[in-house]
């Protein structure tokens, strides 16, 4: 295999995305943090604007204690931390999307305070479920826009915007490349690769990323090599940064085949088909969805089924970030889809500031026994 | 005396009629199939008159949570809902929710000595025919009838009503209107009724009396020295503008409960004997402390004067002219749909207008958007008006948390705070 830094270079960032940041400050990159996918990142990129992730990091919590109830998701009071800290400070702007109760908060906590940042919100609708909503998210597109042509002073480009989709439909196809290379290659590519490859690609210029990428899986041939018959697990869930159960799993000796999570599948899936303001909001309704969004009440179950078909899943781990209300609701359900179709199950809750618990270790192994 | 004082306002006439109106609710819901009649199920926010207008009962499930918090029943039926797996960390009036759709269990139970204890068709909620939820509130409503539809097999109408990040903007108005002209087909589907905009129309003008009525009488007490009526009392007589808005039933029964506070108002008759701190609540009630708080707080001469969760449904306005415009607008811009800087400036003036000492806040574990933001209130409010709060942690109806000795203190402690900031000035 030929050599390429790709590996140990998702590593680093993906570990220490605060590292990441501070570099492409020094490198003189505007830079926008955004909290989650439902953010139009190809209208930042697209008006010279670096979007940066923002995934929590800070492990002990004190400062968020003075705005955040305990019973606030570690995702959100991590962040807040972070940005109490000042490791954010440097940002040339945030942008929020709606999505849940806790995340509209936060922006609304955020905003206050942190008055002299740029903040701004994608108002996107709950539902996504046919040409009303559509239409709205449309209108919001547009109004949203407007306050970024605002900052950079110029309008938003067309030609800038078809190039800017044209770099994420590339990532996402590259990082659909690696999934599916995954499956064949377990052993050169761990499972854990598949985390740190999407969030150091939350966390990069795009462009860059495509390249390390691109070169990375030219060292494979797509056609060599066959599935592996390693146990294949599907995670489900909302936020997760931490390395164990994609670790666990590898040495259990089965394999995280695929993902359901805002931290993996669900933030490359699906290619916005139209270079256009319209088309990249239109990707949003097409795509596998959030908890946190209706498209119609047996979607989510739909979906899972048909990837766990597609990609001969064995086992679902429902990985439940503690207080996600959007996931804690949905779960119940989609277990009895699972165990309709005979499809082992486990639930395994997470806090991402607390250490790997020896909890988990037992239950993956369990887990992983029942699938062989 | 604190007992004596409790009961007082329970002696006046509009607390009977309010348990019979409740009672005769209730009744004429379960037994709505007999007549024909559809039930919907809709969230507390939810845009009931066009369902009034269609002769639907609409049935209000967040009120059936307060009475099951109430009675005192939250461990059981969150107990059933949590061994489905769902997280105890869930809105509890959810939980309890699915708990008695499972248990068919609830304080709403007609069980005739003929049938030996049993319940005559199952205990609780008379079953949906459809599903109306309005996210105006929270999010939550929106996964917990997700969970209700797909248990039930009912359809689900949804409407969408973005969060005012930036105010009520055009763009989320013109949404929402879209959404509540396209709710009628979808009722008239229901129903197999043809939708009447007069009835419409004059259910839309009986909601508005039924607001400003109810505006009124929250106006007239807290903005009375003594205060005639304090929040516990609120929280009680708010069922009807829930449940029952957009009828004349509503309209008569705040007349006569207005009636008699101003009645008490004019002889200065207070809800606390010597009253003498004067405070706002925020969020939602603790259901299952009414009376233990209400005590507490009297026996420190103390009475809540205002708050912000009765307020939720004083603003409503339907234009008669623009129906579904008004209906967005007003739909769109309820208390929790609003910003935190605008509820910040809704608790300052409400502390202002109402005389109050402090405020008390109820970090609510069940309620996230009710609750996250309140430490940043607390402090900016304490800072603007000059006057302290108390924030307790709790929930609306579980509590397998709470700790009355815990909580009991720090209000004493609180009070001991006014008390002194009142000796100094
Ligand atoms: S969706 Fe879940 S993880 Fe994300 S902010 Fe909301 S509660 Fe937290
Ligand atoms: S989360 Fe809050 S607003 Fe929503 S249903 Fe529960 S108590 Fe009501």
């Amino acid at each position: 295999m030929a050599n390429s830094d790709f590996p140990s270079l998702v590593e680093k960032i993906s570990r220490d995305p605060k590292e990441q940041f501070k570099s492409l400050k020094r490198q003189d990159e505007s830079v926008f943090l955004y909290s989650c996918s439902y953010v139009p990142e190809e209208f930042l990129y697209a008006m010279g604007i670096v979007p940066f992730r923002m995934l929590g990091r800070s492990l002990n919590i004190q400062a968020a204690d003075r705005h955040f109830q305990t019973y606030c998701c570690s995702q959100v009071r991590c962040m807040m931390e972070d940005f109490i800290n000042g490791d954010y400070d440097e940002a040339d702007g945030v942008i929020f999307a709606h999505t849940c109760d806790t995340m509209q908060q936060f922006h609304d906590i955020y905003k206050k305070n942190f008055p002299d940042k740029f903040v701004r919100n994608m108002n996107f609708p709950a539902r996504i479920d046919g040409d009303i909503p559509f239409r709205y998210a449309k209108a919001e597109a547009k109004r949203f826009l407007k306050s970024l042509e605002e900052f950079t002073g110029k309008p938003l480009d067309a030609e800038k915007l078809a190039e800017s989709v044209t770099v994420y439909n590339k990532n996402r196809t590259l990082l659909e490349k690696l999934y599916n290379l995954h499956l064949k290659h377990p052993e050169k590519i761990p499972s854990k690769m598949l985390l740190q490859s999407v969030i150091a690609s939350m966390c990069m210029d795009k462009h860059d990323f495509n390249r390390k990428i691109s070169d990375y899986l030219e060292t494979f041939d797509a056609n060599a090599g066959e599935d592996t018959k390693r146990k294949r697990i599907m995670l489900v869930g909302s936020v997760n940064i931490s390395e164990d159960v994609y670790d666990l799993a590898d040495e259990y000796g089965a394999m995280i085949a695929d993902d359901d999570m805002c931290t993996g599948h669900r933030y490359f899936s699906t290619q916005v088909s139209e270079p256009s303001v319209d088309g990249v909001i239109k990707r949003y309704f097409n795509r596998p969805h959030c908890a946190a969004k209706h498209r119609d009440v047996h979607s989510r179950e739909r979906y899972l089924l048909e990837m766990i078909d597609k990609k001969k899943i064995d086992g679902v781990i429902f990985l439940y970030l503690k207080f996600c209300d959007p996931h804690g609701f949905d779960y119940p359900d989609l277990k009895v889809a699972m165990e309709n179709k005979n499809i082992p199950n486990q639930f395994v809750e997470i806090e991402q500031s607390s250490a790997p618990s020896g909890q988990i270790r037992t239950k993956l192994q369990a887990f992983v026994e029942i699938l062989s | 005396m604190a007992k004596q004082e409790f009961d007082r306002l329970r002696d006046i006439s509009s607390n009977i009629k309010l348990r019979n109106i409740m009672l005769s609710y209730y009744m004429k819901a379960k037994f709505a199939w007999l007549f024909r009649k559809k039930i919907a199920w809709i969230t507390s926010g939810g845009p009931v008159e066009p369902l009034i207008a269609m002769g639907i009962t609409p049935i209000y499930p967040e009120n059936h949570g307060a009475m099951i918090g109430a009675r005192k029943m939250g461990p059981e039926l969150s107990d059933a809902a949590e061994n489905l797996g769902y997280p105890r960390d869930l809105c509890s009036y959810f939980r309890c929710d699915v708990g008695h759709s499972i248990l068919e269990k609830s304080p709403i139970d007609i069980r005739p000595k003929i049938l030996k204890g049993r319940a005559l068709f199952g205990g609780g909620l008379p079953k949906p025919d459809v599903l109306v939820c309005c996210n105006n509130i929270c999010g939550t409503v929106l996964k917990w009838y997700e969970v209700q539809a797909r248990y039930y097999n009912v359809p689900l109408i949804l409407i969408d009503t973005p969060y005012n990040y930036d105010g009520a903007t055009d763009e989320i108005l013109d949404y929402v209107t879209e959404q509540f002209k396209d709710m009628i087909p979808q009722l008239e589907k229901v129903t197999g009724k043809k939708f009447d905009e007069k009835e419409f129309e004059r259910v839309g003008l009986l909601a508005n009396e039924g607001i400003q009525l109810w505006n009124e009488i929250l106006q007239l007490s807290g903005s009375s020295v003594p205060s005639p009526m304090t929040c516990f009392d609120a929280f009680f007589y708010l069922a009807p503008i829930v449940t029952l808005r957009g009828t004349q039933l509503v309209v008569d029964y705040y007349k006569t409960l207005k009636e008699e506070l101003q009645s008490l108002a004019d002889r200065k008759i207070g809800a606390v004997k010597n009253e003498q701190f004067r405070l706002v609540w925020d969020n939602l009630p603790i259901w299952f402390k009414m009376r233990r708080l209400s005590k507490t707080l009297a026996k420190y001469n103390a009475v809540l004067v205002g708050d912000t969760y009765t307020n939720a449904w004083a603003d409503n306005d339907i234009q008669v002219d623009k129906p579904y415009e008004s209906m967005a607008r007003a739909y769109s811009t309820v208390f929790l749909n609003r910003n935190t800087q605008a509820k910040i400036e809704n608790m300052i003036e409400l502390m202002g207008r109402y005389k109050a000492d402090g405020f008390l806040m109820h970090s609510n574990r069940s309620c996230k958007p009710y609750s996250f933001g309140q430490l940043d209130i607390k402090d900016e409010v304490a800072k603007r008006t000059g006057k302290p709060g108390l924030m307790i942690e709790a929930d609306m109806c579980d509590p397998r948390a709470y700790s009355d000795e815990q909580i009991e203190t720090r209000i004493q402690a609180f009070i001991e705070t006014l008390k002194e900031r009142k000796e100094v000035s």
